[in-house]
């Protein structure tokens, strides 16, 4: 417990320290680009109004946009999950995998999030900054969680073969 | 360990289904927690600014902070003390205790008295970090207070990842992280 614990706090620190600094950001921007584009993209599939510049998702019907800021594009939850995934004892392999399926999971329920609040910010402002504040921080910190332990469990099921019988 | 798939999903479902109640419940307290947050931070804002901090006035989930800051000595050319209202939307930093409690919630191993009793009150006081280190960003990013604080560039970079880790990490990793540490023998 201790050896996880310090290793997820420390890897985690360099990991959170990389990305703000400038060549983590050179990163992290057209990354969240991508995810604006993306949003929009979605939102377009379902009525065809929605456009992407740079980090913003805005409708030019209504005027509406959302902006994409740190901590909104999924990116310190994937780190959180890579910390994680890094700290407890596997092979290599597993972590590979784990990483990636968990990278989707997140991004994937990080796009729900956008569009979501893309079309709730038009709805009502209030709920708008009830999910956008509190609960998409929740839920997707919990994407994160239980990716962790679905890949902790298949870790663990991988290195406890069952007994061979005599 | 969860015994198969369908237990973590089964976790995860009555997390969800926790957790309305647990951040409704959040909202009502919010008014105190916010106000232990916020006094908790008061004085680790004064030791860092080094300046005189009036108790926080609360209104609408923020709290306003009073900072009187000295000018430094310069004989009689002395500068009259600087006075800065900050004000913080605490609530952003305490809806974490909601979380840790719909996870709680969500396995029969971690509906346990002890456990829940010290992330609840490790959650009461760690707001204090975020709600500290946004008042100081708020301070070290005013220019005019600037000769008042004397800081040096590598401590308002120390503030500016401070204030980065409490605002985008803590109040979500936190809740997280205590809930595994505390269940950690039932997780692995």
């Amino acid at each position: 417990m201790a050896r996880f614990a310090v290793t997820f706090v420390l890897v985690l620190v360099v990991l959170f320290g990389l990305e703000l600094t400038p060549p983590g950001q050179a990163v992290v921007r057209p990354w969240t680009g991508g995810v604006a584009a993306a949003s929009a993209a979605v939102v377009r599939a379902f009525d065809g109004s929605a456009l992407a510049q740079g980090k913003t998702l805005y409708d030019p019907r209504s005027g509406f946009g959302v902006t994409i800021e740190a901590g909104c594009n999924g990116v310190e939850a994937m780190l959180v999950l890579l910390a994680g995934i890094l700290a407890y004892p596997a092979p290599w392999r597993s972590r590979l995998a784990g990483l990636a399926v968990g990278a989707v999971a997140i991004q994937a329920l990080n796009l729900v999030r956008i569009v979501s609040l893309f079309y709730l910010g038009q709805w009502n402002y209030a709920w708008f900054e009830w999910a956008h504040l509190y609960v998409w921080q929740a839920l997707i910190m919990l994407d994160a969680l239980v990716v962790w332990l679905l890949w902790m469990r298949s870790v663990g099921n991988r290195a406890d073969p069952a007994p061979v019988p005599a | 360990m969860f015994a198969s798939r369908a237990a973590v999903l089964a976790f995860l479902g009555r997390t969800l289904l926790a957790l309305p109640v647990a951040l409704a419940l959040w909202y009502l307290a919010s008014p105190w927690l916010d106000a232990l947050a916020a006094h908790a931070a008061r004085p680790a804002i004064a030791a860092m600014s080094d300046g005189t901090i009036a108790a926080p006035e609360m209104r609408d989930r923020r709290a306003y902070f009073k900072v009187t800051l000295r000018a430094p000595y310069a004989g009689a050319r002395t500068a009259p003390p600087a006075e800065a209202q900050l004000d913080v939307t605490v609530s952003i930093y305490t809806f974490g205790i909601a979380l840790f409690a719909a996870l709680s919630a969500g396995a029969r191993f971690s509906r346990r008295a002890a456990p829940i009793a010290i992330g609840l009150a490790v959650l009461l006081l760690l707001p204090a970090w975020g709600v500290a280190f946004d008042a100081m960003k708020q301070l070290a990013t005013t220019r005019e207070l600037a000769p008042y604080l004397g800081f040096s560039e590598a401590t308002r970079t120390a503030i500016a990842l401070a204030f980065q880790v409490g605002s985008l990490l803590l109040p979500t990793l936190a809740p997280v992280a205590l809930w595994v540490a505390l269940n950690y023998r039932a997780i692995r």
